[in-house]
């Protein structure tokens, strides 16, 4: 939907650094490289990145229900 | 003398402890703590977890919300973006006051925003000049052409027990690993070296040493002492411990030392009343 302010299992502020990551996965960096380099180091914050599908603009042209 | 003989006066002496910084990584510092319990270190971080007052946002209200995401939706993620808190002006309302009634109980904040364009924490003005969201560049909600957004609402101090909005970063502490090498010219010192996750052992001219740099990278997995315990003995010391705080940004490392520090000592005095 839309990138989680924080971590779900931790609580570390993440929301920042999804477009420094989008960014760098442009740039054609691995996500593990993305994530190394913005200090996302735990696996559950790492799995709030690699889980996230950027849905928010589609749904935002449809009325809420 | 007898054991606890020995033991007692070596309570008599108190407790030596020792503090250093070993490194800092992003967000991530990490203390040596030498001459401490691990009953002792595990208090400071349940206190430092719960019992640290911070700011966030608790309350919000809506004039208008035209945006993809629901009002309540919206509210959840401000109340979870992390807000530079002046500890010395504000305090942990009582549980039967209203934060709104007193100033130092909380801080108001307004936003509004028309789109298109994403709205960030950098968006949102506070009452008080000094307080603001750490990371500015926290994405709220994407707006598009034609949506609207405003709201007012306060952020209010609070423990972190109640909810992990107000705690103050992430704390784990761990063993301070003692690896030794019992014969360093062991005919497999290749494959002993590379039993390690971590690469702390090496070959260095025929000879089987630890890296002493990375020695604070050992999670005493025990990989290599279980495959070679003729080679390799691992254990940990006692009394010493690396300490790290994940500090999301609210408060300094040492506010939260202190203040977790003084939340214990407040309890313990307490309690002595009561006995």
């Amino acid at each position: 939907m839309i990138i989680p302010i924080r971590c779900f299992s931790c609580g570390k502020p993440l929301a920042h650094l999804w477009q420094d990551y989008l960014s760098h996965i442009k740039a054609g960096k691995t996500p593990k490289k993305a994530m190394d380099e913005l200090g996302v180091e735990r696996y559950c914050c790492r799995s709030v990145f690699l889980g996230n599908a950027d849905l928010a603009d589609i749904i935002g042209r449809f009325r809420k229900g | 003398m007898t054991d606890a003989g020995k033991e007692e006066e070596k309570e008599a002496e108190g407790f030596k402890m020792k503090a250093e910084l070993v490194s800092k990584k992003f967000t991530t510092s990490t203390y040596l703590l030498k001459g401490v319990t691990p009953a002792f270190i595990n208090s400071i971080r349940r206190a430092a977890l719960s019992l640290v007052p911070t700011l966030a946002i608790e309350e919000v209200e809506f004039v208008k919300n035209s945006s993809p995401l629901y009002d309540e939706f919206i509210a959840h993620r401000l109340g979870l973006v992390s807000l530079k808190t002046d500890i010395d002006s504000y305090e942990v309302p009582p549980e039967d006051v209203d934060p709104r009634e007193f100033a130092k109980y909380h801080v108001a904040f307004k936003l509004s925003a028309k789109g298109p364009g994403m709205v960030k924490a950098s968006g949102l003005t506070f009452s008080d000049p000094k307080i603001k969201p750490i990371y500015p560049e926290t994405p709220i909600v994407n707006l598009l052409e034609g949506q609207e957004l405003e709201f007012t609402g306060i952020a209010v101090m609070g423990l972190g027990k109640e909810h992990s909005k107000w705690s103050p970063g992430h704390i784990f502490y761990k063993n301070v690993p003692e690896l030794k090498v019992k014969n360093p010219k062991a005919e497999n010192a290749s494959s002993v070296a590379n039993s390690c996750p971590r690469g702390l052992l090496k070959v260095e001219s025929g000879k089987l040493i630890v890296d002493e740099k990375k020695l604070f990278e050992c999670t005493l997995c025990g990989a290599c002492a279980e495959a070679f315990p003729d080679v390799i003995e691992l254990s940990f010391k006692e009394d010493e411990f690396l300490f790290s705080i994940d500090n999301f940004g609210q408060l300094k490392d040492a506010e939260i030392f202190k203040k977790a520090m003084e939340a214990l000592d407040s309890k313990f005095k307490e309690l002595s009343k009561a006995v």
